[in-house]
């Protein structure tokens, strides 16, 4: 068992000693990058690095969190925090935290995410696709982010373990003339499968395309989504999917479960798989993840 | 906070003869609730703090940030800012609008500290609030609440001499309720926001607002009529008028839009070097005129020194309907020319500052609500919204009435359920001929950034009355 592991263990055994029912502690060491650009030039590069342990504690319903960043004082902290469970008031609807012993499968990070310190190269190569396309009168813009966490998870009810996640994720906008731009994303969870070139290409091409637009009628027609923009679409759905935003109902869900609301042919899933940039082993109460959840097809 | 580390990373970025170099730390001492239909959900509470390196090395810029407070740290995030900075390559180099080094403190009062008030007493002044909303004769099928309280102090520093302090309380609460009458349902949010100590709670009515939202969704429900579409004169109430003024002139207004720089994030601005609105361009009437103003004490958008060290005043934006002036950075100032007005914003030390609003609003006029009714034959009384929309240059938009209602002879008559009005922005402005005498602000939080920076703000203005909109 790592260091890590082992002091974010500690966390948990301290307030269980001290009286808490249940706690889970998370410690993500995390590590991002992300360039932004505009204009055809890199604008800045940023860098940060975060220490962090989520703590969630229950006592008698009582539900309460807090982020410790200050690791000299930890014991202190968790005190503080079950003393604010203490004078909190009880939520008769909290059911606990996820309990039992699981096996996670192996993270698929890539490591080559976690040492990679100069990401610009990555912006000149999606920059260079639009050009391509567009020719030299191109204004583009964008940003490339890279992340690579290490978690470390242990529950008072069972589930304890390590993930690494990594992602690397690059947007750009291409403006052959001012009123006409093509945007694209590339993003992967490897470095290997990451080409700057296509979201740079894409951008650009739509930017060809867009030239001289004219003002539409208005009137029905049959719609094609590009993936990016039904992606987008998706995760407004998705959010409002989740329990919590259908029970204060905000949300398009509410009375809906099992009800149709498409068409057989649309099945939505949530996946975190190890091919994407949301790649996750297992949850933030220790419970792996799956490959399929929430919508069974059509149905709410 | 550790004021030593901080200076000691400055001392060496200087060493390593950088062209500009920043050390901004920040510690955020944090509390927040959150309540569901009466229930506390969870109640956080949460120490940050941290530092950042900026600097200007061969015309890039590099920026590094962690939260690991100890000397060997500081040199890796220094030394990462300047790797970057010189990796930009870039072609035009990027240099600073001129400032002067400043010396100086500066703090928000409390008159009852956050801190004191006890997490019992907080949690219960809430449950009060939801008590009162679901008594009150309404039938409130849900309710959302959302307090938080930050203690921010800062300790910035630069290689031009400053050296600033600051401590900033803030809180801020958003509450979402929805009501179900008649097999409908009607929502309605409310955000509330003060910089300063818990006294706010006291001045923000939290449950007389939210009470008075509560029976405007039912009567929107049981008595609200749809409008006939057509031209008509439009009364704006205050918070129709901040979210136009915050949308259509605060955002387009920001100068890194202007030049570009958020082409692939927020967007663009119609405004632009060469196109048909610029500094001294006609966009609104003659009595139209938009401040951002981060100087009004106790404000949520409040501040007196920018995260570039910059002394904040008030910016006039559209001033008598003419384009004015940009919300500028550093950066921006020198691309175009001229000086900061102290318009650059970051949420937290591990964020880029960028160019952002702080309160925006319209300035008021010399006649009352009731003038400003008195004189519509026939209109709408848009009082709020419950959506709006706008585009990336924040040119065309929309806007949906949540309480309005109809105006025939000057007087005011039955709820108008949901009344739309789509304009553009010179077409908005432009149709303004008279604004009330009495301001009336809003909280908010403004989103903006990649990372998504929130950073709060006041929206807010008089009525306007607008003569001859497309309403449907």
């Amino acid at each position: 068992m790592s260091e890590v592991l082992n002091k974010t263990e500690e966390i948990v055994k301290k307030a269980k000693a001290l009286g808490a029912d249940e706690i889970i502690a998370k410690t993500t060491f995390g590590k991002y990058r992300q360039v932004r650009f505009s204009n055809n030039q890199v604008d800045i590069t940023v860098a940060w690095n975060d220490y962090v342990t989520d703590v969630a504690l229950a006592w008698k319903k009582r539900v309460v969190a807090t982020q410790i960043r200050n690791f000299h004082n930890v014991d202190a902290s968790i005190e503080r925090l079950l003393g604010l469970a203490k004078v909190s008031k009880e939520n008769p609807m909290f059911g606990g935290f996820a309990n039992g012993s699981f096996k996670y499968a192996k993270s698929n990070a890539d490591k080559r995410l976690q040492d990679l310190e100069e990401p610009t190269e990555y912006v000149f190569e999606a920059i260079g696709a639009a050009e391509k396309e567009v020719g030299s009168q191109i204004d583009s813009g964008g940003i490339l982010f890279t992340k690579f966490e290490d978690v470390y998870l242990v529950s008072s009810e069972g589930p304890i373990g390590v993930d690494s996640r990594s992602a690397i994720e690059l947007s750009i906008r291409a403006f052959s003339e001012r009123e006409a731009s093509g945007h694209s994303v590339e993003c992967s969870s490897t470095l290997k499968d990451f080409k700057p070139s296509r979201a740079g290409s894409k951008a650009g091409q739509i930017a060809k395309l867009a030239k001289n637009p004219k003002i539409g009628d208005e009137g029905v027609y049959n719609v094609v989504f590009d993936p990016l923009i039904f992606g987008s679409l998706l995760s407004v759905w998705a959010g409002m999917a989740s329990a919590f935003s259908v029970m204060v109902q905000m949300s398009v869900f509410v009375d809906k479960l099992g009800q149709k609301v498409a068409p057989e042919s649309v099945t939505i899933k949530d996946n975190p798989a190890s091919y994407s940039i949301a790649n996750c082993v297992l949850d933030d109460e220790g419970v792996p993840t799956k490959r399929e959840r929430h919508h069974r097809p059509w149905r709410a | 906070m550790n004021e030593d580390i901080a200076n000691y990373a400055l001392e060496y970025a200087k060493s390593k003869k950088a062209e500009y170099a920043e050390v901004r730390a920040q510690s955020q001492v944090q509390e927040a609730l959150m309540m569901r239909s009466g229930l506390l959900e969870a109640y956080l509470s949460s120490v940050d703090s941290g530092f950042c390196v900026r600097v200007i090395a061969n015309g890039g810029i590099g920026f590094a940030s962690t939260n690991k407070w100890t000397k060997e740290e500081a040199k890796e995030i220094v030394d990462l800012a300047f790797k970057y900075a010189k990796a930009a390559g870039r072609k035009d180099k990027i240099v600073f609008a001129e400032e002067k080094g400043v010396k100086t403190k500066w703090s928000v009062e409390q008159k009852t500290k956050i801190e004191d008030v006890s997490p019992e007493e907080k949690i219960s002044m809430f449950l009060e609030v939801d008590k009162a909303l679901v008594s009150c004769g309404v039938k409130i099928a849900a309710t959302m609440l959302r307090c938080m309280m930050t203690l921010t102090s800062k300790y910035f520093v630069n290689s031009e001499g400053s050296q600033i302090s600051s401590f900033v309380p803030n809180i801020g609460a958003f509450m979402f309720i929805t009501v179900a009458e008649q097999g409908k349902t009607e929502q309605a949010y409310e955000q509330f926001g003060y910089s300063g100590g818990w006294e706010a709670f006291k001045e923000w009515n939290v449950a007389e607002k939210l009470i008075h939202n509560a029976k405007v969704l039912s009567n929107v429900i049981t008595k609200g009529q749809a409008v006939k579409p057509g031209n008509m004169d439009l009364i704006c109430g205050p918070e129709v008028t901040g979210i136009a003024a915050h949308e259509s002139c605060g955002h387009p207004m920001e100068a890194d839009r202007i030049l570009g720089r958020e082409m692939s994030q927020a967007g663009r601005s119609f405004i632009f070097k060469g196109g048909p609105y610029w500094i001294g361009t006609r966009i609104g009437s003659d009595v139209v005129t938009i401040v951002d103003d981060s100087t009004i004490e106790h404000s949520y958008g409040y501040y007196l020194y920018d995260d570039e060290g910059v002394k904040s005043r008030r910016r006039f934006l559209y001033k008598n309907g003419i384009i004015n002036e940009f919300l500028h950075n550093r950066e921006t100032a020198a691309k175009l020319g001229m000086r900061s007005n102290a318009s650059s914003r970051s949420t937290n030390y591990d964020r880029e500052a960028i160019v952002r609003m702080a309160n925006t609003f319209v300035l008021p006029g010399d006649i009352s609500e009731e003038e400003l009714i008195g004189d519509v034959k026939h209109g709408i009384y848009m009082k709020s919204f419950t959506e709006w929309n706008i585009d990336d240059k924040r040119f065309n938009q929309r806007y949906v009435g949540r309480e309005a209602y109809l105006i025939e002879n000057g007087e005011l008559k039955h709820p108008i359920a949901r009344p739309v009005i789509e304009t553009t922005t010179p077409k908005f402005w432009m149709a303004v001929d008279a604004v009330s005498k009495t301001v009336e602000f809003d909280a908010a939080t403004c989103g903006k950034g990649d990372p998504m920076q929130g950073v709060p703000v006041y929206t807010g203005g008089p009525c306007l009355r607008l003569r001859g909109v497309y309403v449907k």
